[in-house]
């Protein structure tokens, strides 16, 4: 008889999970499922209020990733007014979205990863943190938290606060630039630039060691997917959705966000609240895709910034075509980190930010809307629908993480076939398959809105574990 | 060098636990200078380190379900005395600051003080209970006193106000 391994809560990621690993007779681990055990409705409980209150309250799904929520929230605002928003407010939010993406790949890539890839999967758990890091690397700790300080003191400057911050509106922003916090900002670029290209010099030095770790974390072929701009750059703001395969052929290109419908699926299964989103042509779950840094790397025909387009190009001489191993998600996150800066100094350098005209107004216009932006984790979608007066009667959210969840339960199947033996555990084996979840740095509180759509099976026990009641809802 | 740094951890929509960061808006008001640095944040997290580095006198000051309501209770801070291995963004408190800021800067701030003030309410609320708003003065009192000199021992409860 078979007996099932059990990981949770699974560590250092952003929310809780779990992961389940069945082991067959012959003591083969036969099938491994990734169990996000949490529950958000936002989908739901938004019906009914007004459209202008989407950004705030949508933002409140996430601590890490706020800013990304409220950009592709205030893009869905502005497609139901059907607003042209002003250039300078245009530029302001993406650099407010560099920002964030900046401050949440540092978040995952020191403090949560960079234990495994410093002290090595089989270190001590107790030695698996940032003081651990420190023993091995003072230099990159500090950077770790110099680079995070500066993406959240950008936000800060630019949107009020570091958390959940009131600043992108339907239209616009609501505040200007001014010279000062400009000038602020571009005074650290230099160091942050440093920090990121001293980084990736550093794991680029010490990546052949995990060879065995590239070859087998969810390292198959997929599709890609992410948000490209007419001439092929990666559209971190806005942009077209493109498809590429594991040969780097063009599956599909310049798709609009707001058709998503016609060319995604979304699926649910009976073990987690977390939608199974699948390119709808080839169907489920053979439509399984990627998103996020490796899949943006992986899509782009070119960068426009000198040291990550220099960066970028050796990156994809690692394999022909496409990058396939999620184990490369950190070295795609440190490259994304360094454009980030990069592009965000090009924004801040022209004179245009700086004016006051940061904000248009329109009436409704549209009932329905979408906005999408590319947000650290992969592509972000909210799209609503309202009445007359303007007020929620639908909502759907795919979230960034979600679009990975095939990706991500194919791949710790595959882990843990490699490094598992069921009938010795180790903390190394098991840490292993936990790390291939967070190469792709889920944030699952942001992801779980699978309302309505899960069986649902609730069993009544009486203390002494006797079944008084059960209720089975099928999907 | 900073020569103090307040830092106030708080969230503005859950009643009582904003008290800090009430705090936090008066002390800037008083104390509008780069001698005084004042930071307010929604959670401890390790980037707070940084800061820690370059002061000689650091404030924490956030609001507490340990005491009762209005309670004000001060003490001096050392370094988390473990190892540290819980600091991750989703728990951090001032004491493990002071350590990450002492290995990872090799500085540590010379005076260190955690002020607390007992809540009656965290519920969804923008507003403050009466019992903690009339502790504000005292509080402040309080913060004062330490920024010209005052200490305070370690652990031992002191009750600063008349609650």
């Amino acid at each position: 008889m078979g007996k099932t391994i059990t990981i949770d809560p699974v560590t250092r990621i952003e929310g809780h999970a779990k992961i389940t690993l069945q082991v067959d007779d012959h003591g083969e681990i036969a099938s491994a499922q990734f169990h996000v055990t949490q529950f958000r409705g936002f989908e739901k409980f938004c019906e009914g209020r007004p459209f202008y209150e989407m950004p705030y309250l949508m933002e409140r799904i996430c601590g890490i990733c706020p800013v990304s929520h409220l950009l592709a929230s205030a893009k869905a605002c502005d497609a139901l007014l059907a607003v042209r928003v002003p250039p300078a407010a245009m530029k302001l939010r993406r650099v407010l979205n560099l920002a964030q993406i900046i401050q949440s790949h540092a978040l995952s890539f020191f403090y949560l990863s960079s234990p495994d890839l410093l002290l090595g999967m089989d270190a001590d758990p107790k030695d698996r943190n940032i003081f651990g890091v420190h023993r091995a690397n003072p230099e990159l700790a500090r950077g770790g938290i110099r680079l995070r300080q500066f993406g959240q003191q950008v936000i800060e400057t630019l949107a009020g606060k570091r958390i959940h911050p009131r600043w992108a509106v339907p239209g616009g922003v609501n505040e200007p630039l001014s010279l000062k916090n400009r000038d602020a900002i571009l005074s650290a670029i230099p160091e942050m630039i440093q920090i990121a290209f001293q980084t990736l010099q550093f794991f680029k030095k010490n990546v052949e060691s995990f060879r065995e770790e590239i070859r087998t974390f969810a390292a198959f072929p997929t599709l890609f997917m992410g948000l490209v701009t007419a001439d092929g750059r990666a559209g971190y703001y806005d942009g077209q959705i493109r498809f590429t395969d594991a040969h780097g052929q063009i599956v599909a290109d310049s798709l609009a966000p707001a058709d998503y419908p016609q060319y995604l699926g979304e699926a649910v299964e009976p073990f987690t609240f977390m939608k199974f989103p699948y390119y709808l042509p080839l169907g489920y779950p053979d439509g399984i895709y990627r998103v996020g840094p490796l899949a943006r790397l992986n899509i782009i025909d070119r960068w426009e910034t000198p040291l990550a387009q220099q960066e970028w190009v050796e990156f994809r001489a690692l394999q022909r075509n496409a990058i396939l191993s999620s184990f490369h998600y950190h070295y795609a996150r440190l490259i994304e980190i360094l454009y980030c800066i990069e592009h965000m100094q090009e924004f801040l350098e022209d004179p245009e930010i700086l004016s006051t005209h940061v904000r248009s107004t329109a009436s409704l216009n549209n009932l329905e809307g979408v906005g999408a932006a590319e947000a650290p984790r992969g592509t972000l979608i909210h799209h609503y629908r309202v009445d007359e007066q303007g007020r929620i009667t639908w909502a759907n959210l795919i979230i960034a993480t979600n679009h990975n969840n095939l990706a991500m339960n194919r791949g710790i199947l595959q882990a843990a076939q490699h490094f598992v033996r069921a009938d010795k555990l180790t903390e190394g084996m098991l840490n292993r398959v936990e790390a291939v979840i967070r190469a792709f740095d889920p944030c699952l509180s942001c992801s779980t809105h699978a309302d309505g759509h899960i069986p649902l099976h609730i069993q009544l026990r009486a203390p002494d574990g006797h079944l008084l009641d059960e209720v089975l809802r099928p999907s | 060098m900073t020569r103090a740094l307040i830092l106030a951890c708080g969230n503005p929509l859950r009643g009582d636990d904003a008290v800090a960061l009430h705090l936090a808006r008066l002390l800037r008001e008083q104390f509008a200078g780069p001698e005084v640095l004042v930071h307010t944040t929604q959670q401890w997290t390790p980037e707070l380190a940084e800061p820690l580095s370059r002061c000689d006198l650091a404030i924490f000051l956030d609001a507490s379900q340990r005491f009762s309501p209005g309670f004000i209770h001060c003490e001096s801070i050392t370094p988390y005395a473990g190892e540290g291995h819980a600091i991750l963004t989703h728990s951090c408190n001032p004491a493990l600051l002071l350590l990450l800021s002492s290995k990872l800067y090799n500085h540590l701030p010379k005076r260190a003080f955690l002020l607390t003030i007992g809540a009656q309410s965290f519920a969804f609320s923008f507003s403050l209970s009466s019992t903690v708003q009339n502790a504000i003065p005292q509080a402040l009192s309080c913060v004062e006193s330490i920024l010209a000199g005052a200490t305070y021992p370690p652990s031992v409860l002191h009750a600063l106000s008349a609650s």
